[in-house]
């Protein structure tokens, strides 16, 4: 580090530090304003947590400012030609994004500290200090490398907006994918944790909320962040030490940058467009493939500043296009790679099953969509415990033959709109899962699969569901009052109501 | 002094400098020549720092310039494309210098006043001439041992110009500084180098004293009783050969002396002896060079 230069950044920027500083301390004590009905601990987390989104957001915006010099053939002719070495800029410039990013969050949570006495716990509001510290300077360290990636200003601007949402990208993806080519996928956050293990913001953000909450904070974020400061300082050397000055104002061609960010955001929606049933590949597909193209083309002008489509870049892209073909083809072929099959009601304590569909009114074995006139709501729900499993084995079958129909017109050729179907839902859950249900009506559960299916129970079946767990109907009229207004009426009632003829 | 040995330098596949030697004494003054883009500001970048070498070595008393940052502290570098930020003024362009170089006040106000500029003035509202100025003001303000100047002159007006060659003296006078220039004004050159070096292809293909390397080629104009050709001044190293009639023009490198003895062998009916210029030097180095590569 060098002392003279620090002096000189700091010197150099002193109206705009000010400024901030000024700013910050106006966001701490605009959180008291109008916030009488919150207590000391609620007052200083708003402090906190306003401070440390604009702390966020300057992570991104100090690496600009600091390592813009980089990217200017004019500048790099002052700044690598002074008597500092690279080694000592690199580290006065880390010191001095770090000494405003969390100087200004320690301010700010200073006075608000100060206001409401530290939030009752002095504790905590160091250990946030610290977490804080740790947070800010590695995603200072990540953000300069995304930065620093490219070859200007500009394509390094875009450099940390692709690398940044990168993994939304790729949680969409997955997110399709899933619910395209498996049979029974629901929404399961552990499928999507190993994306967000590759996401430094979400790391940084997980660990603050645990630590400003005084929740436990799970080592695993704390270890990957460690993990990005190290990749960091060494893509820093890397970037900005042994970084060839010549390649200032030239185009962002290094492979982490545009090469690989229009690829991988090209494959990434390749998965995304072609995630369909086969014969769905060509009709009505055309359009996007051409649109994707026509995407491909620009990002290419962005990142070459010229048109051109070379034979090579089209090769490439077809290539990814197949690629996504086959993966997305196999999917469907192996039913998901076998996941749709992986379901078993043999974890946790209890397997949860709940059903539901419209039916016609006055048919309850037949789906219903139009909810402009009258309709039934079916409604059911087992919870049945794992122990017991050999008395349900009557209703376990009729549910399993139900589940593999579903999983057979999933990979039919014929799927039609899923608002037709019938919703099967199976979850495992545990006694405490069990117990949550009954205090607050809802569970969690794991291994939950959601399973559509356009055959509803017959009337034979139903009774058999009813005798194993709560079968509801409902049924919902739209009445006209005499001055011509609409509204909904509702009634409650059981399969025996409806055996009988009682619903009206 | 500044010792240049074996000196690489690519960008991408493109060879710029290629196996370059050169050595600069102390209080010396050495233009740097040579068509656009033969590698001058490449190597002026090498020199003060900006730029890595592929292969080779930079030095300026003994430290290599790249890689010690302490001796980039003697070298002011004056490039051809300046950098002023955004709303900068003279004034805070000085925080730079002030606090990373050792920066003398003194020399600043003096040279702020030869030069005519006013320090709480924006950077960005200044001529290209005034900007040149600023660049140099800073270049002289905090004695350096080695001043680079990359087409220094250009934008500067006639007035401007002889306050800088007259700084330039005192400082060599005074501090010994050693100056490298390069600039395609080959006339203002030489009215201020005492060395130069033309830089082609990558390499230095003539460099040396320039008084002694004036001196050893000459232009000749001769009348002879009947028509000559080029093969007739056998055994001349012609840089340059023109014919009208009986006259011949011949720009030829040797001591005066010799190859006068030589054409006067040849009987001739008058002759006269010119000094080339700075330009014609290059011109004819350049010219002969472009020979031998055709053969």
């Amino acid at each position: 580090m060098n002392s003279k230069y620090i002096r000189y950044l700091f010197k150099n920027r002193k109206i705009a530090i000010i400024f901030f500083l000024a700013l910050y301390a106006a966001l701490s004590l605009s959180t008291f304003i109008g916030q009488s009905g919150m207590n000391a601990g609620e007052q200083m987390h708003e402090v906190m947590h306003a401070g440390m989104l604009m702390s966020l957001i300057m992570t991104y915006g100090l690496p600009v400012l600091v390592f813009s010099y980089v990217h200017m053939k004019r500048s790099t002719d002052v700044y690598f030609a002074i008597p500092v070495s690279r080694r000592d800029q690199l580290i006065s410039n880390i010191f001095f994004m770090f000494a405003l990013c969390y100087g200004y969050f320690l301010t700010a949570t200073l006075i608000g500290g100060i206001l409401t006495g530290f939030g009752k716990s002095l504790i905590n509001f160091l250990t946030v200090q610290l977490a804080s510290a740790f947070i800010l300077l590695v995603l200072l360290t990540v953000n300069s490398v995304m930065f620093l990636l490219a070859n200007n200003t500009f394509d390094g601007i875009v450099m940390m907006g692709a690398y940044t949402l990168l993994p939304l990208f790729i949680t969409l993806a997955n997110q399709t994918f899933f619910q395209e080519m498996i049979a029974g996928f629901r929404y399961r956050s552990e499928s999507l944790e190993i994306v967000n293990y590759f996401w430094p913001a979400y790391q940084a953000v997980e660990v603050y909320r645990a630590v400003s909450n005084s929740e436990p904070c799970r080592i695993i974020h704390v270890v990957i962040l460690i993990l990005f400061g190290i990749a960091g300082m060494y893509l820093l050397k890397k970037h900005f030490i042994d970084r060839k000055t010549e390649r200032a104002e030239q185009l962002s061609d290094e492979p982490a940058a545009y090469p690989f960010i229009i690829h991988a955001y090209a494959l990434i929606c390749m998965v995304i467009i072609t995630c369909c049933p086969p014969r769905e590949y060509m009709s009505g597909r055309i359009i996007y493939y051409l649109l994707l193209l026509l995407a491909y083309v620009v990002a290419t002008f962005v990142y070459k500043r010229k048109i051109e489509i070379r034979f090579r870049s089209l090769m490439i892209f077809l290539s990814g296009l197949c690629a996504a073909f086959i993966l997305n083809f196999t999917a469907w072929q192996t039913h998901g790679f076998g996941r749709a099959e992986r379901y078993t009601i043999d974890e946790g304590d209890y397997l949860a099953v709940e059903i539901n569909c419209h039916t016609e009114p006055d048919n309850i074995e037949k789906p219903f969509d139009n909810i402009k006139n009258d309709y039934l709501y079916m409604s059911y729900r087992l919870i049945m415990p794992l122990a017991e499993k050999d008395q349900y084995r009557e209703v376990l079958e009729l549910l399993d033959s139900k589940r593999r129909e579903s999983i057979s017109q999933f990979y039919s050729q014929s799927r039609q709109d899923a608002s037709l179907y019938m919703n099967m839902e199976y979850s495992n859950i545990t006694a405490e899962d069990l117990n949550l249900y009954h205090e607050k009506g809802y569970y969690t559960g794991t291994n939950r699969y959601t399973y559509f299916c356009s055959n509803l129970f017959t009337v034979s079946e139903l009774k058999l569901l009813d005798q194993y767990g709560e079968l509801g109907i409902y049924k919902d009229k739209l009445i006209t009052a005499p001055d011509g207004t609409e509204y909904w009426a509702s009634g409650e009632y059981t399969l025996d109501d409806y055996l009988a003829g009682k619903i009206s | 002094m500044l010792k240049i040995e074996h000196l690489f330098k690519n960008f991408g596949s493109t060879e710029v400098l290629k196996d370059l030697n050169l050595e600069v004494n102390e209080g010396s003054v050495f233009g740097l020549v040579g068509v656009n883009g033969a590698g001058k500001s490449t190597l002026l970048r090498l020199i003060a720092g900006v730029y890595k070498p592929e292969g080779g070595s930079i030095t300026l008393n003994g430290a290599d310039t790249y890689s010690q940052a302490d001796v980039r502290g003697k070298i002011a570098f004056v490039s051809d494309e300046q950098y002023f930020p955004l709303g900068s003024t003279i004034a805070s362009l000085k925080l730079l210098y002030e606090n990373v170089y050792d920066f003398d006040e003194q020399c600043y106000q003096k040279y702020l006043k030869i030069f005519e500029l006013d320090p709480k003035m924006p950077v960005s509202s200044l001529s290209k001439g005034m900007k040149r100025r600023v660049s140099l003001l800073f270049a002289l303000s905090y004695h350096a041992e080695l001043i680079l100047l990359d087409e220094a002159y250009d934008g500067l007006e006639p007035l401007a110009r002889l306050r800088f060659k007259h700084a330039l003296a005192e400082l060599i006078e005074d501090e010994n500084v050693s100056v490298i220039i390069s600039s395609h004004n080959l006339k203002e050159l030489e009215d201020i180098c005492d060395s130069f070096g033309i830089l082609e292809n990558g390499h230095i293909i003539s460099y040396g004293d320039l008084l002694e390397s004036k001196e050893k080629i000459n232009k000749y104009q001769v009348v002879f009783k009947e028509e000559k050709n080029r093969t007739a001044f056998e055994g001349l190293d012609i840089l340059h050969f023109e014919k009208e009639g009986r006259v011949c023009k011949l720009v030829v490198r040797g001591k005066e002396e010799e190859v006068e003895k030589k054409l006067n062998e040849m009987s001739p009916v008058l002759m006269d002896v010119l000094q080339v210029n700075f330009e014609e030097l290059f011109i004819y180095e350049l010219e002969s060079r472009g020979k031998i590569y055709e053969q």
